[in-house]
């Protein structure tokens, strides 16, 4: 059976099993997002607490997620909620780091305009701050959205959803026919939901940024 | 797998940490992996192991399942570098600059990519398996970041500087030699490190294509369905990777070049 | 100090304190030393007075203060009667513009929502604060239409710095900081957009508290000028001609520079001295006429004005004899060395250098002869305005030994 045959055949599947990986992803980066860009909010003026939050979700990117998914099984048993974890850690440090970058980037100058005409500490974080570091801060959330695609396909030793099942039946049959076409049509889903959600950043950065900064 | 790559808006204009930390700084991480490798060690001394347990849990099967994993992470290591440097190197040179956006979009992209697809498909599709399987599949996955790595920093060189080197009549070799090279140093050590972890990283998967390593232990673990293996496995692999990165951060302190 | 020796020739100084910095202090953490030390300042309503000093003197860290961008470490700021000095720092910013060398615009907003800022936190309704924004834009000839939809990235530097003034101007504040806002200019850029402040604040009539490290910024753009010495010490607090003519110390005269006196002539305009005349005749009167004329004074040529009494011909008796006959407004000389009664001393010195006769002819608006200036008035008047800013720094050291009462310990 030849692959473009394969996947007509499988097509209910793979749109199935699409919509579960770009969901779990989806929801992944979200908390990962609001998590991150409160902890580089809460730190990037505060040498000592910075560091150590760096240096924390650094270590999670550092933790094999392949450990990472078999200690969660203790506590979070298997499925999507394991997998929903483990990809928000792994996608805290691009989020984090890009954002204290991206404030930090900040002229000084403008922070101290905006002070001086009477602008609060509150004020000047969400209109002026944020709003300039925000294309930085956009471009960690494109990164980590790539990088948790590809880890989400290991969520599969957990039960865990999306194209990783793919991968691993094809692997559990290596030696048939089918297998390879398993394990290509995996692959490809998460190449396909890559480009989608890559699309969909350089959109929605661009539908985000002032023309002023662009 | 762990995936720490760098694109060129990652890269922060100034270092987020200071370069080089308090004593502290330096001891905080060893002391941490050191207690949990005690902890460990206590908490299963003190269970009572049924025979699959005791034999999957050998000081010699723990210790075959590292050395393996090492081995793993130092070849695909030193081969993903061999080969990305020097291809960093080229594809920053003036021929290649059109390429650079479609070339940086392409790499960015390919990163999403499942490291086990990578694996996997040799196995079911080669047949490949094995070490040699596993380095090349480890070499294909770590070269793109580490290949971005080494395309930015050539770039982040100072024009200004290489201009000088230029206006000096130094040839375009020469910049590279004497400038930009040197001036990539921190650059590259990044690389180094970024390969090391992910490769150690991945290398737990290699378990499915016959090449040993850790995720042997957790594999045991979980086709037999015993918690107490697949936790030791995954802990000892999140411990060697955390001390990989720890130590490769030493490196990149200690070997940079000082007034960088 | 008396209101008659602290208003400066030609602003009308109302005498009331609009900014009152008393014992204010600054030790920044870390520090050994105070920034500023013990200083106390008045600033008069409707004038510009001038921070100046070497880096390092504390005049960036003073201004700092007065909108507590720096907070105090000791000392009180009063405002318009008004302690402000523990008051909400938010609201205080607000009543005060603030102009910064960098400008500061925010990139992500048009040179409009830049403008709106502070009437925005003001919360004026929208009508309201897009009117304001097109009359700041024109206040400072920025076409409204042109640029209100630009971004900041879309201006030169100098339209950047304007902008950064009609923002600052926003909620028509009383009082403005202005730290080294022509600073990062091009000098010919920086010459015409001091002019065009001047111009504005004519109108305005803004307290402005001005930073600069460069003394002549300062001779030019102060009615009054603090030359700060060190964290503790103000130098002088005077105007800019008793500071030229009566320093008061070796510090001042130091830096000050070289030239003094020259720089003294950029402040004294023709119209404050007495004009000689020259002999004239009118472009009709015959040879004879002009012979008489020129016999009844020391001079070498005369002066012929046409009717409406505007200069036209230097012609000596050499003219009359080689061009027979002529009309008088066809021979002789045409006069270049024309100034009007507003051009500076300095002007005036330096056109008559190069004229016939040294003398600089001075004219009405309208272009009609008023009389000339010679060397002689010059020497006089920078002797005669050296004699008085003496009388009057000696009558005030005997009024007040221990110093004014502006300038601080």
């Amino acid at each position: 059976m030849d692959f473009v045959e394969f996947l007509i055949n499988r097509g209910d599947d793979m749109l199935e099993l699409g919509l579960e990986h770009a969901a779990v992803v989806g929801a992944s980066v979200l908390l990962a997002t609001i998590i991150g860009v409160g902890l580089g909010v809460a730190s990037y003026r505060q040498p000592r607490s910075r560091e150590a939050i760096l240096a924390v979700t650094g270590a999670f990117l550092t933790i094999p997620s392949f450990a990472l998914f078999i200690l969660l099984i203790g506590p979070l048993g298997l499925g999507f909620l394991p997998v929903v974890v483990a990809l928000t850690l792994y996608g805290l440090l691009p989020i984090v780091r890009n954002t204290i970058t991206g404030l930090r980037e900040v002229d000084p100058a403008i922070v101290e305009a905006a002070l001086g005409m009477g602008m609060s500490r509150g004020q000047v974080l969400r209109q002026i701050e944020l709003p300039l570091a925000w294309p930085v801060i956009i471009t960690g959330v494109r990164v980590t959205t790539l990088v948790l695609l590809g880890i989400a396909a290991i969520g599969s030793i957990v039960l865990g959803p999306g194209y990783g099942d793919l991968i691993f039946t094809g692997l559990a049959r290596v030696g048939t026919p089918v297998a390879v076409n398993l394990v290509l049509a995996g692959t490809l889903g998460v190449v396909v939901l890559a480009v989608l959600f890559d699309v969909l950043f350089y959109v929605i950065r661009k539908l985000t940024t002032s023309e002023g900064i662009r | 797998m762990s995936t720490l790559v760098l694109t060129p808006e990652r890269l922060a204009p100034e270092p987020l940490h200071a370069p080089r930390r308090s004593l502290a700084g330096y001891l905080a991480m060893p002391a941490i992996l050191a207690l949990v490798c005690l902890g460990l060690y206590l908490y299963v001394t003190a269970q009572q192991l049924d025979s699959i347990e005791s034999r999957a849990l050998t000081a010699t099967a723990l210790g075959t399942a590292v050395w393996q994993h090492l081995q793993l992470t130092a070849v695909s290591t030193v081969i993903t570098l061999a080969i990305a440097v020097p291809l960093g190197v080229l594809l920053t040179r003036p021929f290649a600059r059109r390429l650079r956006p479609y070339l940086l979009t392409l790499l960015t992209l390919a990163q999403a990519v499942p490291t086990i697809a990578v694996l996997v498909l040799l196995a079911v599709a080669f047949l490949f398996l094995g070490f040699q399987a596993a380095v090349v599949g480890l070499v294909l996955y770590a070269i793109i970041p580490v290949l971005l790595n080494t395309m930015v920093g050539l770039e982040q060189v100072d024009e200004s500087v290489l201009e000088a080197g230029r206006g000096m009549g130094m040839s375009a070799f020469g910049v590279l030699r004497h400038l930009e090279l040197p001036l990539s140093v921190p650059i590259i050590l990044a690389g180094v490190r970024t390969a090391l972890v992910i490769n150690v990283g991945t290398a737990t998967l290699t378990t499915y294509i016959n090449a040993g390593g850790l995720g042997d232990v957790i594999v045991a673990g979980l086709s037999t369905n015993r918690v107490l293996v697949q936790v030791v496995g995954a802990v000892l692999t999140a411990v060697l990777a955390l001390l990989i990165d720890y130590l490769a951060g030493l490196a990149e302190d200690f070997l940079r070049p000082t007034g960088l | 100090m008396t209101p008659s020796n602290s208003s400066p020739a030609g602003t009308p100084g109302t005498g009331k304190v609009m900014i009152r910095l008393e014992n204010l202090s600054k030790r920044f953490p870390g520090q050994k030393t105070d920034a500023v030390s013990n200083l106390s300042l008045d600033i008069y309503e409707g004038e510009i007075v001038v921070l100046v000093g070497p880096s390092g003197c504390g005049k960036t860290t003073t201004m700092k203060m007065i909108n507590r961008i720096v907070e105090p470490t000791s000392g009180r700021i009063i405002l318009d009667g008004d302690d402000v000095t523990t008051t909400d720092p938010d609201a205080l910013r607000r009543r005060i513009g603030y102009v910064i060398q960098q400008v500061g615009l925010f990139p992500h907003q048009t040179i409009g929502e830049n403008v709106a800022t502070v009437p925005k936190l003001l919360g004026w309704d929208k009508a309201r604060v897009a009117a304001r924004v097109d009359e700041l834009l024109t206040m400072v000839n920025m076409a409204p239409e042109t640029f209100r939809d630009r971004y900041p990235k879309q201006l030169s530097g100098g339209q950047r710095q304007r902008v950064g003034v009609a923002r600052a101007l926003g909620a028509n504040p009383d009082v403005m900081l202005m730290d080294e806002p022509f600073g990062a200019i091009d000098p010919i850029t920086r010459d015409r957009l001091q002019n065009e402040f001047l111009r504005l604040q004519r109108e305005v009539r803004k307290t402005i508290v001005f930073v600069t490290h460069d003394i002549d910024e300062a001779l030019k753009m102060g009615d009054r000028i603090a030359i700060l010495q060190g964290p503790s010490q103000i130098a002088q607090y005077d105007t800019p001609e008793q500071i030229l003519t009566a320093p008061a110390s070796d510090f001042v005269s130091d830096f000050i520079g070289r030239g003094a006196s020259l720089k003294r002539l950029d402040l004294s305009h023709v119209s404050d001295i007495t004009l000689t005349q020259w002999p004239t005749v009118r472009v009709g009167a015959d040879n004879a006429e002009l012979l008489d004329v020129l016999r009844r004074s020391d001079k070498g040529a005369v002066l012929v004005l046409d009717d409406a009494g505007r200069p036209r011909r230097w012609v000596a008796p050499d003219d009359l004899d080689r061009h027979p006959g002529s009309p008088l407004d066809q021979i002789g000389l045409v006069p270049e060395a024309v100034v009007e009664p507003h051009a500076t001393l300095s002007d005036a010195l330096n056109e008559l250098i190069t004229a016939r006769f040294s003398v600089s002819i001075v004219v009405d608006a309208h272009g009609v002869y008023q009389g000339v200036v010679d060397i002689d008035q010059i020497t006089d008047a920078i002797r005669s305005m050296r004699a008085a800013a003496v009388a009057r720094a000696r009558a005030r050291f005997t009024e007040d030994p221990a110093g004014t009462p502006v300038i601080g310990s």
